[in-house]
């Protein structure tokens, strides 16, 4: 049908072909650079390299924890501004947005005034039963959680408030409690909602960088996560861990974009 | 033991107005165009709605008053057969019925023998491990229909359960849910669109008009003396309402009505559209009730051919194929009706 009209309507005009082929290349050029340069040869062994292979091992427990933490404490909330009626919903959903937006650097900020040891809640977590946060394993999976949890919600608020309610009624006139209809309605028919939500909040967590070093720094094994180690390797004139690292996230990027071309980018542009 | 409901519900379109009482076993069938708060009050006596006057109470329990009362849904033991039937798209014929039970405590293993028994009575237990979206539409209805009755209810609420289907779908769906009505020990309340769901299915009619009951009765008390002009169309009658005086009834539009009855005061008639003819001109001789009008449409009924006719009273006339083309009808065309007193059922409105 699409050629039928450009046939129909004549050729696209050189006007807009010649900035749309820029913004192709422009998008496109520095990943290939990345495949071009990548140090084919001696990739895998970079990254088994001690560094890398620490990173790389982190970064997938840390995120798996992340994408866990989204699941469990992201699909409520997506529930509660989907299906019920409070006042200031619009106002908690612009709070839930604003990690989206907000640089990570800042949020690393703000959670070490939040649970840093003299923080809001840190300061009496730590002078009370004397637990610090920052720094460890534990504040990289809240620095990933704090930034991709809004993937999350958002993601599965929309397939809820996409599937019909009336289900709901028709579970109620069954005999189903709100919480029995949670469990064996709505939410198995927000199972493709859910799935893309987690993968996309689990990619966000892969992807953390300035929350994570701000809040947990940078140490080999217990916090310097995957992107941390490529701008740590660049800076220390190891590109070639780098290069080799960098091509496992943009493999991991089109597995990712390739998993959810069906469910969620569909709904994007059908 | 019974139904007792007397309630209003307020919303953005329209305020519902509901009187019912029932009895166990009884079957009601609700009646009336669109938009006349039909389903609405069907929400309402689900719990899915709240009332905003009045009460509810069920076999002595009061489910809903304006004092603040409203047994929450999945309390009050109704079941619903929605008119888009609603069956959960990712669960089994089987397991849409077992959810009932399910959800009522029943083991799971309990509730698939009886889901299981259920669907057998319906019919379908050789579709019970297909998805909704592999069933017909008949077939669903009756897994939709198992589901609602395997959940044991006090209540039963049916929205149109015959409209989704073909003419002969419809009938044999109708047949068989009339056996399970009659063994059936709770109240039925019905809506529906067709005359023939409700002369088939229900014991007792409630026409529903504007939000507000405006006629119960038998559906044989219903259609002879219909009360509004949906169910007069419903039932294939023609109604004129109107003041009768000395054997003649004046309408609001002042045509007036030759007919046989004494009956004076504020009175309905209704007569079939086969003791209405239809003449090229003015007709002589006896018929004194004649109109000159234009056709609006033609269709066929039965043997016959149904014609919607615009005059000073709004008329359908079922005349014979031979006619139409004796009389040259055509939409358009100009038309003169005519019928005789002694066709018109007058009473009281």
């Amino acid at each position: 049908m699409s050629s039928d009209k450009a046939r129909s309507h004549g050729r696209a005009p050189l006007g807009l072909v010649i900035p749309a082929v820029i913004t192709l290349v422009f998008l496109t050029l520095p990943i290939i650079a990345v495949v071009v340069r990548a140090p084919w040869t001696s990739v895998v062994d970079d990254l088994r390299s001690g560094d890398a292979a620490t990173a790389l091992r982190l970064s997938l427990q840390t995120t798996t924890c992340s994408a866990l933490l989204c699941v469990v404490f992201g699909i409520p909330l997506a529930w509660l501004l989907a299906r019920s009626e409070f006042n200031g919903k619009s106002a908690v959903r612009a709070l839930v947005t604003l990690p989206l937006v907000l640089p990570p650097v800042v949020g690393g900020i703000a959670l070490l005034l939040a649970l840093g040891r003299n923080g809001l809640v840190g300061g009496p977590l730590h002078d009370w039963f004397g637990i610090s946060l920052p720094f460890t394993t534990v504040a990289v999976v809240i620095a990933q959680t704090f930034v991709a949890l809004p993937f999350m919600v958002i993601s599965v608020e929309g397939t809820f408030r996409a599937t019909d309610s009336r289900f709901d009624d028709a579970a109620a006139t069954l005999g189903a409690t709100r919480w029995q209809t949670f469990r064996r309605v709505t939410l198995p028919l927000a199972g493709p909602g859910v799935l893309s939500g987690t993968v996309l909040s689990w990619a966000r967590a892969l992807g953390e960088f300035g929350a994570t070093v701000t809040f947990a720094g940078s140490f080999p094994g217990t916090t310097r996560t995957m992107p941390t180690a490529v701008y740590l390797g660049l800076q220390s004139g190891d590109p070639d861990v780098a290069i080799a690292l960098s091509l496992v996230l943009i493999a991991v990027s089109i597995a990712i974009l390739a998993l959810l071309r069906d469910s969620w980018l569909s709904k994007v542009a059908p | 033991m019974s139904l007792v409901a007397h309630f209003t519900v307020a919303r953005p379109a329209l305020t519902t107005r509901f009187d019912l009482e029932a009895l166990p076993g009884d079957v009601v069938g609700l009646i009336g165009p669109n938009g006349a708060g039909k389903t609405t009050i069907l929400r309402v006596l689900a719990g899915l709605l709240p009332v905003t006057t009045g009460d509810i109470s069920l076999n002595g329990r009061v489910l809903a008053s304006a004092a603040g009362v409203h047994v929450p849904a999945h309390e009050r033991r109704t079941g619903f057969v929605f008119q888009d039937l609603l069956l959960f798209p990712h669960l089994s014929a089987l397991d849409n019925v077992a959810f009932g039970p399910r959800s009522r405590g029943s083991a799971r293993r309990d509730a698939r023998t009886s889901a299981l028994e259920w669907l057998t009575r319906l019919g379908v237990d050789h579709l019970a491990d297909r998805l909704p979206r592999q069933l017909s539409g008949g077939q669903a209805q009756r897994v939709a229909i198992a589901r609602a009755l395997a959940s044991d209810p006090a209540l039963l609420l049916l929205d149109e359960p015959t409209a989704a289907l073909d003419a002969t779908g419809a009938m044999s769906l109708r047949t068989q849910l009339r056996e399970h009505l009659d063994g059936f020990p709770g109240v039925t309340v019905l809506v529906t669109h067709t005359a023939l769901d409700a002369m088939v299915l229900a014991d007792r009619l409630v026409v529903v008009d504007a939000g507000t009951v405006v006629q119960t009765g038998t559906p044989a008390e219903v259609a002879a003396h219909p009360r509004t002009s949906h169910v007069a169309a419903l039932v294939g009658l023609n109604l004129v309402s109107g003041r009768a005086r000395g054997g003649i009834i004046t309408t609001g539009d002042n045509a007036a009505l030759v007919v046989s009855s004494r009956v004076s005061g504020d009175v309905f008639a209704a007569f079939a559209p086969a003791a209405v003819s239809l003449f090229d001109s003015r007709p002589g001789g006896s018929p004194r009730n004649a109109w000159p009008g234009e056709v609006v449409s033609l269709a066929p009924h039965g043997d016959a051919v149904r014609v919607q006719i615009r005059s000073v009273i709004p008329l359908i006339a079922d005349v014979t194929p031979t006619s139409i083309a004796g009389l040259d009808l055509r939409p358009g065309a100009p038309v003169w009706a005519s019928v005789k007193a002694t066709e018109i059922a007058v009473y009281p409105a």
